[in-house]
């Protein structure tokens, strides 16, 4: 049975330092990688499935598929970004699986159009909500976003990648990020104000 | 929102408030916004859902048990393994049913078997008609421990005489089966009467079941 480091290592061996570890057998650099990335992959799971168990899921498989197949990522990206990628694809098949979070499709037309970026009557989304149902209000809202864009958001604002590191994972450019970022936004408050809206 | 040339017109709105714009986009931003009652309207949504807006903040996401990571870490390990069966168990995390107990002494392992129903199932009585040992003694690990707020379990004074039995039927729950290559997830059967006796098997000689 492996033991969980209760927080990160002090010795701050860097990621390439410890896959080189793993990759002679060493058990306990795996260990640190897991508990180094742990959060942020269960973030980028949890926004997209919506469910503890699953998401754990999901992180479990991205580190192993991560792991088994790091030819596919050195010297391309950081570990980091290479496993929130690996993650994320890992949900949307999850997902797709257990028929969660399905989403509109990126053949449903264009998904920037018709979204009004400038509407200031909206009223507070947040009012007289709870955490919890403001959580159950954002997931449902992300469920609203084509797969695209939410997959974007979700690995800037809980998977911490900068643009850089997500045109790097999803193979597009950092215009195309800014732009599915700033469309996903106002999705999102759109409807978080209609959910909000009795 | 498209501008008549084309362009997404606030798009590298989402770029300021991120801190991502170089000096000349940023300028040109910021100049736009002095400008455009509609752009800073469309600026305060952008800042709003931010990854670092009180909103954003008050919906986060609940952590993990300890646990639950240990749990996940564990099936990676395992995954990992070269030797490891293609067989993976999940756990039964709503129930909380699937107690391990952990020890200090290294090398504790149990194993389960799990017979197949083979035959008509019409009558409502399934038939064992072959036991299948799916895993070793030293193929299954211990995941968790769940109950009480104990650190550490004294089992007793080294060398230990023996395998210990760290669970039985009544506490450990196997609920499916999972063969790679198969998209199918099996259902388990384990036939046993008496619920308060170990389906433990001898680690020296794992094809030899004790069942109730």
């Amino acid at each position: 049975m492996a033991d969980v480091p209760a927080s990160p290592p002090p010795a701050d061996d860097s990621d390439g330092q410890l896959l080189a570890r793993f990759a002679a057998g060493d058990r306990s650099a795996l260990d640190e990688l897991f508990v180094r990335y742990r959060q942020p992959a269960f973030r980028v799971a949890y926004r997209l499935l919506g469910q503890e168990a699953d998401a754990l899921d999901a992180v479990q498989e991205g580190y192993v598929k991560a792991l088994v197949n790091l030819d596919s990522f050195q010297g391309r990206s950081s570990f980091k970004t290479w496993l929130m990628r690996v993650v994320s694809n890992a949900a949307f098949d999850l997902g797709r699986k257990r028929g969660r979070r399905t989403g509109i499709s990126l053949d449903a037309g264009d998904p920037d159009a018709d979204v009004d970026p400038g509407l200031t009557t909206w009223d507070d989304p947040a009012r007289g909500l709870g955490n919890a149902d403001l959580r159950r209000a954002l997931d449902a809202a992300l469920a609203t976003l084509p797969d695209a864009q939410r997959e974007t958001f979700v690995l800037h604002a809980d998977g911490e990648l900068s643009y850089k590191e997500i045109a790097d994972v999803l193979g597009i450019s950092i215009g195309t990020v800014m732009s599915r970022l700033f469309y996903a936004r106002q999705r999102l408050k759109l409807s978080l104000t209609e959910q909000a809206t009795p | 929102m498209k501008s008549n040339d084309g362009h997404d017109k606030f798009v590298r709105l989402a770029g300021y408030v991120d801190g991502e714009l170089n000096a000349a986009d940023r300028s040109a931003a910021e100049s736009e916004l002095t400008a455009s009652p509609e752009a800073r309207a469309a600026l305060d949504i952008q800042v709003e859902m931010t990854r670092t807006s009180p909103l954003w903040a008050k919906a986060g996401i609940p952590e993990p048990s300890d646990a639950a990571w240990a749990r996940t870490l564990n099936n990676i390990h395992a995954a990992l393994e070269p030797a490891t069966p293609a067989v993976n168990y999940r756990t039964q995390r709503s129930a909380g049913r699937w107690i391990g107990v952990a020890v200090a002494a290294a090398a504790v392992v149990f194993a389960a078997l799990i017979f197949f129903p083979v035959g008509n199932e019409g009558d409502g009585r399934p038939l064992v008609a072959d036991a299948l040992t799916l895993v070793g003694a030293d193929e299954v690990a211990i995941v968790s421990v769940q109950g009480d707020d104990a650190q550490a379990i004294v089992v007793g004074r080294p060398p230990l005489a023996g395998p210990l039995d760290l669970a039985t039927v009544g506490d450990t729950v196997l609920d499916v089966i999972v063969i790679e290559g198969s998209d199918a997830p099996l259902k388990p059967v384990v036939p046993g009467k008496d619920p308060t006796k170990p389906i433990i098997v001898n680690p020296a000689d794992k094809t030899t079941p004790v069942v109730p």
